[in-house]
């Protein structure tokens, strides 16, 4: 009994202690989680991020296109040729068509990383309105984006966000 | 039995693309009467009004899945006799397991090229 009396004070102090750490550091973990700025990693990093996968699909998506244009021409020019000539150019054909499944596999791909973008996203804000951060919480520019404005070598540009080459000649050609 | 070179054929895929390369790929097979569906719920609504000898689908698609409609044709007295190849990119286990059980009469791993489709519609149809 005396030695518990004697020992409790000491064991106290030290709870007392470690609570005060521990409530330290929840503090220092809570205004980290919050200067995350939800809002500015969707806007600056997410947003961004996904909108370049897009525009990869729609390139891509559109220079298959083409060339499925121009295999179906090859196949229909191949009524011109000998019967030994069209297998030829049919075997040609084919491997092209083949060749074209590249797309529908890497837009699939492609999309599920913007799903998990998109989800770290929301785990961000989530974690954020937990601590008392938010979308509101963006005191700045806290951290780099490389799809920021400010730096040389951010091409190439997505589509209606850059003069386009009409825009570039015209812009010679007015000596501005 | 000779494969019936002019049968209808039904391709079902979301994307656009693909369903193009699959119908070039069938026109090369001499497959010439090819319908394009972009989903589930719209390859089923086709196969109501016209009869089909043979069903290529792609498994993820809205508002039906390919293996929601595979589902649908094999319960449907009408429809369950029409051979079903399944085109995915998933390639699970789990996936190929459920497709068989479901009754899919044969399974098409993406990408692929035009010897896989033609040995697996010659494996389903028979030769030709």
């Amino acid at each position: 009994m005396t030695a518990r009396a004697e020992t409790q004070p000491e064991n106290a102090d030290a709870i007392v202690a470690g609570i005060k750490d521990l409530s330290g550091y929840i503090d220092s973990l809570r205004r980290e989680i919050a200067s995350l700025s939800p809002g500015e990693v969707k806007s600056r990093l997410i947003d961004p991020a996904t909108d370049e996968p897009d525009a990869t699909i729609e390139v891509t998506a559109a220079a298959t296109n083409t060339i499925m244009d121009v295999a179906e021409k090859l196949d229909a020019f191949g009524a011109e040729l000998t019967p030994a000539q069209r297998d030829k150019l049919l075997g040609f054909v084919t491997q092209i068509f083949e060749a074209c499944t590249f797309q529908d596999i890497t837009g699939q791909r492609i999309r599920k990383v913007i799903t998990a973008m998109r989800s770290i996203e929301e785990r961000i804000a989530s974690l954020a309105a937990l601590v008392g951060g938010g979308a509101a919480a963006s005191p700045g520019k806290g951290f780099a984006s490389p799809f920021d404005n400010e730096g040389l070598e951010n091409g190439p540009q997505m589509t209606g966000k850059a003069p386009s080459h009409a825009d570039i000649d015209a812009m010679f050609s007015s000596g501005s | 039995m000779a494969v019936d070179m002019n049968m209808n054929v039904l391709i079902v895929d979301d994307y656009a693309t693909m369903l193009r390369i699959i119908k070039n790929l069938l026109k090369q097979l001499n497959f010439n009467n090819v319908d394009e569906a972009s989903n589930g719920q719209q390859a089923l609504e086709m196969m109501q009004l016209k009869i089909y000898g043979l069903v290529i689908s792609d498994w993820n698609m809205q508002p039906m899945t390919g293996i929601e409609l595979l589902k649908e044709v094999r319960k449907s007295e009408k429809l369950k006799a029409t051979p079903f190849i399944m085109v995915t990119a998933e390639s699970k286990t789990e996936n190929v397991v459920l497709a068989k059980e479901a009754g899919v009469s044969d399974y098409i791993v993406k990408p692929f090229n035009a010897d896989t489709l033609k040995g697996k519609v010659a494996s389903v149809l028979g030769a030709f």
